[in-house]
C-alpha cells in the first residue's frame, strides 16, 4: 500500500520532467539560427514501478507506476548523410577553385575582344603590309616596330599575370595548410572534451556539433576520412596519412624544394600530401597544372611568333643594305621583346623589308623601295608552313667542311606541307631539289657582311625557301656553295596558321572554364540537396517547438494541478477529520 | 520529410539567386551585344569568332593593299598615256621633217619641239607615287632616267633595276604592279634622241630610222599599257571579291558573336517575371509561423 505522500512524489518528477522538456525546447529555439546545430530531444521514460513483485505481497493489487524522468538529451542527427556531405563538400571545395582559376585566367586573356592578342597579332602583320605598302616610308616602317612592341608587351603582360595567379596561389595553399592544422587542432582539443564528457555516461551534443562542424569545414580544404572510437572521440586521415589522432595531431608543412619556385605540402616525416580533393587540391592543381598549361599554350604562340618572324626577318635586308637583324629577342612570352637595334635611334632603318637581288652584272645588291621580305612577313600571318628544328640542318644548324659555316634562319612561302630541300653542287652552281614534291631550281645565292660587322651572310633563294648562312669573312661565295653540297634543310607544314593556333588555344581555356563551372554549379546542388536532407533531420521547426513548447506547459500545469489535488485531500485528512477538528 | 523554416529560407534565397544570375547574364548579353563575353560562354563560338575576326582583319588589309594597286596602276596607265601621246606628236613632227618639203625655220621648230617632248617624256618617267619613283623598279629613292647634262641627245640612262614591286592582293598570292620601265622608255628615248641627232645634222636616213624607231616605241608602250589594263582588271575583280567577303565574313562573325536581340529580350522578359515571382513567393511563404496564431 503506498503513502498519502507518494502521489506528490509523481507529482514533483512530472513537474521537474516537464521543466527538463521545456528548457530542451527553450535550447532549441535559442539555436534555431546557429550554424551547424542539431536539434536536441529529451528522451523520458517511465520511472521504476513499485512494487518489486515478490511472494504475499498483501494488500497490493499489482505494480503501480511512480512516474516520469528524463533518461538522455540526444541531437537529432544522421551521420550517414554526414558522410555524404563531406565527400560532396571535398568535391565541390575542388571545383569552386578550379572555377575561380579559370575566371581568373579568362579574364586575364581577354577574348574574344578588340584588345586581345588576337587583336594584336593582326595588327602587327597588316603593319608589316603597310611596310610593303610604302617600303621607304619611315612612318609605316616606325608603325612595324611599335605594333610588334605592343605585341611583346602583351605577351609580356598576359603571361606576367598568369605567373602572377601562381604566385598568389602559392601564397594561398600555404594559407590553406595552415587553416587545415587549425582545424585539425582544433578537432583534437574537442576530442579530448567529448571523451571527458562520454566517459560520464552523458551525450556531448553540443560539442559534437562543434566538431561535426570543423570536419565539415576541414573536408572542403582537403578529403579526409574519420573513424570514431567507442570514446567518441575521431580519428582524421588525410591522403593515408593520420592527420587528427584523438587529442594530438600530425601537423602539415610548406615545403619549398631546392630548384623549385612553389612549395610543397609535405607530412613532419617528409612525404608529400595527397589531398585528393577539396580547395587544397585545387589550388595545387590550379597552380602547377592548370595555369602551366596555359603559360605553356602561351609559350608557344609567343615562341612561333618570335621565330618565324625572326627567319624571315634575318634573311631579308635592311634600308642600309644589311642583313635584318632578329626582329624580336627572347623565346617565350615572357622574354620576348623588340630587337634593341630596333627600337634604339635609327632604328627603323634596321627594319628589313627588302631582299637581296642580283642585279644585271650578277652583283648582289638592295633597293630601298623593295618590299619582298615585308610582304612575306605580313604573309606569315596566313602561312600554315614553318621551320622544323627537329630535322635536316634545322636552324642554327652548322654545315661540316671547310669553310664552317651556320644556318641562321630558314624562311619558307607558300609550302603548306613538310619538304626536305637537297642542296647539291655541281661545280658551277647550286641546284635544290625538294621532296616530296620532286621539283628543282638552281638556286640564286647573294654573300653580304654581317650586319654585327663579323664575317658574311650567304642568303640562298630556291622552291620558295630562303636559307641565310653564316659564312666566315674571307670565304667565296663560290666556296660557300660547294660547301652546302650534300646538305639539306627541311620545314614543317603546321596544321595551322598563327592565329589559329591561337584561337584553339582560347578554345580550349572555354572548354576546361565551362567544365569546370558546371562541376561548380552541379557540386553545389548536389551539396544543397544532401544538406537539405541533414537540415530535414537535424533542424529546427519552430513550429514543432512551440507545439511542443503548448504540450510541455499543459503538463507541467496538469502535474501542478495534481499537486493542489493532493494538497487538498492532505488538508482534509488532517485538518478536517477526527477529534482535533 | 520534415520542413523547417531555415530550409525554405535557404531554397527560396538560392532560387532567387540563381534567377537573378539568369536576368544579370541576359541583361549583360543584352546590353554588351555580344553573346560571347569570355572563351567559356562557348568555347567553338569564341574560337570561330577569333578566326573570322582574323580573316575579316587580313580581308581588309587586303582591302587596303588592293586600293594602293589601283592607285598605282592608275598612275601607270595615266603616265603612260602621256608617253603614248608624245611618241605620236613626236611621229607626226617626224612624218612633216621626213617628206623633205620643210624649210629650214620649220625644221628648226620641229627639232625644238622634239627637243621638249623629249624632256616631257623624261618628266614622266620621273612619276612619283607618294615618294616613290614608279619607272625604277624597285631603286625607288631615285627617279629611273637621268639625262646626262652635257648633251640634249645621248639618250637617259636606266639607272633603276629590273625588280617587281610586289603586293600581296588576296592569301598567299602576291601581283607586280610596276610597268617594265626599260621597255616603256629605252625605245622612246632612243627613238626622240635618234630623231633629234637626224634634224640637227639634217641626215634624211637618220631621220627615217628615228620614224621608224618611233614606232617601235610606240608599240612598245601600247604592250605596256595593255600589261596594265589587264592588271587593273585583275584587281577590280579581286576588289569585288574581297568586298563581297568582307560582307560575307562580317555576317559570319556578327552570327557567331552577335545576340539575337529577339530571343535575348524575350527570354529576359520571362527571366524577370520569374524573378518577381519568385520574391513574392518568399515574401509570402517565410513570413508566417505558429506563433502568428497563438494568444
Amino acid at each position: 500500500m503506498t503513502t498519502p505522500f507518494f502521489g506528490l512524489d509523481i507529482a514533483t518528477r512530472a513537474l521537474q520532467t516537464q521543466q527538463t522538456l521545456v528548457d530542451v525546447t527553450n535550447q532549441n529555439i535559442a539555436n534555431a539560427n546557429t550554424p551547424g546545430y542539431s536539434r536536441q530531444t529529451a528522451d523520458i521514460r517511465e520511472t521504476a514501478p513499485y512494487p518489486i513483485p515478490v511472494f504475499s505481497a498483501a494488500g497490493v493489487p499489482g505494480q503501480m507506476g511512480t512516474g516520469v524522468q528524463v533518461s538522455a538529451i540526444t541531437r537529432a542527427r544522421d551521420t550517414y548523410l554526414d558522410g555524404q556531405v563531406r565527400t560532396q563538400l571535398s568535391s565541390q571545395g575542388n571545383w569552386d577553385t578550379l572555377k575561380t582559376t579559370y575566371s581568373n585566367i579568362e579574364s586575364v586573356i581577354n577574348e574574344p575582344s578588340t584588345s586581345g592578342l588576337s587583336s594584336m597579332m593582326s595588327k602587327y602583320f597588316s603593319a608589316w603590309q603597310d611596310v610593303a605598302n610604302n617600303p621607304s616610308d619611315a612612318a609605316a616602317r616606325a608603325s612595324v616596330i611599335e605594333q610588334g612592341k605592343a605585341l611583346a608587351d602583351g605577351f609580356n603582360n598576359t603571361v606576367g599575370q598568369l605567373q602572377q595567379q601562381q604566385r598568389d596561389l602559392d601564397t594561398r595553399v600555404g594559407l590553406t595548410v595552415a587553416n587545415v592544422n587549425d582545424f585539425a587542432t582544433q578537432i583534437a582539443n574537442i576530442n579530448k572534451q567529448i571523451g571527458q564528457v562520454e566517459a560520464s555516461g552523458m551525450h556531448a551534443n553540443d560539442l559534437r556539433d562543434q566538431r561535426d562542424q570543423l570536419l565539415d569545414k576541414l573536408t572542403s580544404l582537403v578529403k579526409v576520412t574519420t573513424v570514431e572510437s567507442s570514446d567518441g572521440q575521431v580519428s582524421v586521415f588525410a591522403g593515408g596519412h593520420q592527420l587528427v589522432d584523438r587529442s594530438t595531431t600530425n601537423q602539415l608543412y610548406v615545403v619549398i624544394p631546392t630548384g623549385q619556385a612553389f612549395g610543397q605540402v609535405q607530412w613532419s616525416d617528409g612525404t608529400q600530401l595527397d589531398p585528393g580533393n577539396g580547395q587544397l587540391q585545387g589550388e595545387l592543381d590550379s597552380r602547377d597544372n592548370v595555369l602551366a598549361t596555359q603559360i605553356q599554350g602561351l609559350n608557344g604562340v609567343a615562341g612561333r611568333v618570335i621565330s618565324q618572324v625572326n627567319a624571315i626577318h634575318e634573311s631579308g635586308t635592311d634600308l642600309n643594305g644589311n642583313p635584318g637583324v632578329p626582329f624580336f629577342t627572347g623565346t617565350d612570352a615572357t622574354s620576348m621583346a623588340v630587337n634593341t637595334a630596333l627600337t634604339g635611334p635609327n632604328g627603323t632603318n634596321a627594319v628589313a623589308a627588302a631582299r637581296a637581288y642580283q642585279d644585271t652584272s650578277g652583283n648582289f645588291t638592295y633597293a630601298k623601295g623593295d618590299a619582298s621580305n615585308a610582304v612575306a612577313l605580313g604573309e606569315l600571318a596566313n602561312s600554315l608552313s614553318s621551320v622544323d628544328t627537329t630535322q635536316g640542318l634545322g636552324q642554327n644548324g652548322s654545315i661540316a667542311g671547310p669553310p664552317a659555316m651556320t644556318v641562321s634562319a630558314i624562311s619558307t612561302s607558300g609550302a603548306n606541307a613538310s619538304t626536305t630541300y637537297a642542296y647539291s653542287w655541281n661545280g658551277s652552281n647550286l641546284q635544290v631539289a625538294a621532296s616530296p614534291g620532286g621539283q628543282t631550281a638552281t638556286v640564286s645565292a647573294a654573300l653580304m657582311p654581317n650586319s654585327n660587322g663579323s664575317g658574311q651572310v650567304m642568303t640562298l633563294d630556291g622552291l620558295g625557301v630562303r636559307l641565310t648562312v653564316a659564312v666566315p669573312n674571307g670565304a667565296s661565295l663560290n666556296s660557300a656553295l660547294s660547301a652546302m653540297n650534300n646538305h639539306s634543310v627541311a620545314t614543317a607544314g603546321n596544321p595551322t596558321t598563327i592565329s589559329s593556333q591561337y584561337s584553339q588555344f582560347v578554345a580550349a581555356l572555354g572548354v576546361d572554364s565551362n567544365t569546370a563551372q558546371g562541376q561548380s554549379t552541379n557540386q553545389g546542388v548536389l551539396v544543397n540537396q544532401l544538406q537539405q536532407q541533414r537540415t530535414a533531420t537535424s533542424g529546427v521547426s519552430i513550429d514543432e517547438e512551440t507545439t511542443n513548447l503548448i504540450q510541455y506547459q499543459r503538463a507541467y500545469q496538469a502535474a501542478a494541478h495534481v499537486v493542489s489535488v493532493m494538497d487538498s485531500m492532505l488538508d482534509t485528512l488532517i485538518n478536517h477529520t477526527g477529534a482535533g477538528a | 520529410m520534415r520542413i523547417t523554416s531555415t530550409m525554405m529560407m535557404e531554397t527560396a534565397l538560392r532560387n532567387i539567386e540563381s534567377n537573378q544570375q539568369r536576368t544579370e547574364d541576359l541583361q549583360a548579353q543584352i546590353t554588351s551585344g555580344s553573346r560571347i563575353t569570355k572563351p567559356s560562354d562557348d568555347p567553338v563560338g569564341a574560337a570561330q569568332a577569333l578566326d573570322l575576326q582574323h580573316t575579316l582583319d587580313a580581308n581588309k588589309q587586303y582591302g587596303t593593299n588592293l586600293d594602293q594597286a589601283t592607285s598605282w596602276l592608275d598612275l601607270t596607265d595615266s603616265s603612260l598615256n602621256a608617253v603614248d601621246q608624245a611618241l605620236q606628236r613626236a611621229n607626226e613632227l617626224a612624218v612633216q621633217a621626213a617628206n623633205g618639203t620643210m624649210g629650214p625655220t620649220d625644221m628648226a621648230a620641229i627639232q625644238s619641239e622634239i627637243q621638249s617632248l623629249q624632256q616631257h617624256v623624261l618628266d614622266v618617267s620621273h612619276t612619283q607615287y607618294g615618294s616613290y619613283f614608279i619607272f625604277s623598279g624597285t631603286k625607288s629613292d631615285q627617279p629611273g632616267y637621268v639625262q646626262p647634262a652635257s648633251s640634249q641627245i645621248v639618250p637617259a640612262a636606266y639607272q633603276g633595276n629590273k625588280q617587281s614591286v610586289q603586293v600581296a592582293v588576296s592569301k598567299g598570292v602576291t601581283m607586280a604592279v610596276n610597268a617594265d620601265a626599260q621597255a616603256t622608255f629605252d625605245p622612246a628615248f632612243d627613238a626622240l634622241s635618234t630623231l633629234l641627232t637626224g634634224l640637227q645634222t639634217n641626215n634624211q636616213a637618220t631621220i627615217q630610222s628615228g620614224l621608224s624607231k618611233i614606232g617601235t616605241a610606240i608599240d612598245a608602250v601600247s604592250l605596256q599599257r595593255a600589261e596594265v589594263g589587264a592588271k587593273t582588271n585583275r584587281v577590280q575583280l579581286l576588289q569585288q571579291q574581297q568586298s563581297s567577303a568582307t560582307t560575307r565574313l562580317s555576317g559570319q562573325l556578327s552570327n557567331v558573336k552577335d545576340v539575337d536581340m529577339a530571343e535575348a529580350i524575350t527570354n529576359f522578359s520571362m527571366a524577370q517575371s520569374v524573378y518577381q515571382a519568385s520574391l513574392k513567393a518568399a515574401a509570402q511563404a517565410l513570413q508566417p509561423s505558429l506563433l502568428d496564431y497563438l494568444h
